[in-house]
């Protein structure tokens, strides 16, 4: 139990990032981002995990009852929404490479082609 | 896939440092940081806002917050800016050689209309009472976009465009991010950027918590309305017929 979260972190961001590497689509390749960046959220929201304790929410305990960390969770939120419409931007692109370039392979989508 | 073997052999490099990395972090479920206890310990009598995290969001951390919905600002105009270029560039075509509407049927249209309703009315109540409980400007922004874009789903495509009119979608995002600095900006008057000036109020009630209250509903109202001009953009691109296969 003490390692799962941090493992299901690593392991989203490595395949993640092989997905990205290997992949021959755009589309492919933006889905594979979204799963390394789920892969962070899950890092991000393990570390604050703490053992027994309340969640963030004060509304019938007292303000001195331990609670998990609020600053990560407050990072993941704003990630997330962020992450969402980032995918969208690169969405956009591959809709725009196949229209100029006839391709959606990023290898064949090098800068120094015509 | 020549190019690809220098990469897979620097993420094989990776995958070393990124286990160095895990092993330094402390140990799952460790108790919180002095930072995390701190700020546990402040929230509601320092600024009388029941959830911390949304505190933490539209208060102690402002300034991260503000940045990202700068971000998200940007990348839904970079996006809109992309697909909108890419039309433009089509040859002018005659509004009736776009798709025909399929008709819903009855239960359909009935049943998205009560779930328009129920999902706008609960992104609203998610966006506007971040400080009482689970929730936030963000998170009801989203919600309620998305039941924005069930209108699309359960009607067609005319119901939606006339459900979201192009401007006004515009004008609120635009005015809702400027209204971010905005309050930021008037808050220095009374302290710092983006410091809590407004009255603090009793905690639990609606009305307190000073300006977190205020710029969760103004976060909301953006990415609400940046949301819905993103589908927009895209369901505007599912309406052309596909272009022609070229020879």
């Amino acid at each position: 139990m003490s390692v799962v979260p941090f493992a299901v972190a690593g392991w989203l961001v490595v395949w993640g990032l092989v997905g990205m590497i290997r992949s021959t689509r755009l589309i492919h390749l933006t889905v594979c981002l979204g799963v390394l960046q789920a892969g962070t959220y899950v890092l991000l929201i393990s570390i604050g995990d703490a053992a027994g304790a309340h969640v963030p929410l004060y509304a019938e305990v007292s303000p001195d009852t331990a609670a998990v960390d609020p600053i990560v969770q407050a990072m993941t939120l704003t990630d997330i929404v962020v992450g969402a419409t980032v995918t969208a931007v690169l969405l956009a692109l591959a809709i725009q490479a196949d229209k100029h370039r006839r391709t959606t392979d990023p290898d064949e989508l090098s800068p120094m082609k015509g | 896939m020549t190019r690809r073997w220098p990469a897979a052999l620097a993420a094989a490099a990776m995958i070393p440092v990124l286990a160095w990395g895990f092993a330094g972090l402390p140990d799952y479920a460790a108790p919180a940081g002095d930072t995390a206890r701190l700020i546990n310990a402040l929230s509601v009598p320092a600024r009388h806002a029941i959830n911390v995290v949304t505190a933490v969001t539209f208060d102690f951390r402002a300034m991260d917050t503000l940045s990202e919905e700068l971000i998200f600002f940007a990348a839904v105009t970079g996006a809109t800016l992309i697909l909108r270029a890419l039309r433009e560039e089509r040859p002018p075509e005659r509004k009736d050689a776009m798709l025909p509407a399929k008709q819903a049927s009855a239960t359909t249209r009935r049943v998205g209309w009560l779930m328009v309703a129920g999902g706008t009315a609960f992104g609203i109540n998610i966006a506007t009472h971040g400080h009482l409980g689970p929730g936030g400007g963000f998170q009801g922004g989203a919600i309620w976009a998305s039941a924005w874009l069930l209108i699309y789903l359960t009607r067609d495509y005319r119901a939606f465009e006339r459900a979201t009119p192009r401007w006004w979608v515009e004008l609120c995002e635009a005015v809702a991010a400027a209204g971010f600095v905005v309050v930021g900006i008037a808050a220095t008057f009374g302290g710092a950027f983006l410091a809590n000036i407004l009255p603090l109020g009793v905690p639990g009630q609606f009305l307190s918590a000073g300006t977190i209250l205020l710029v969760s509903t103004i976060a909301g109202i953006e990415i609400a309305a940046g949301l819905v001009l993103l589908f927009k953009e895209m369901v505007e691109e599912l309406q052309r017929p596909p272009p022609p296969e070229d020879a």
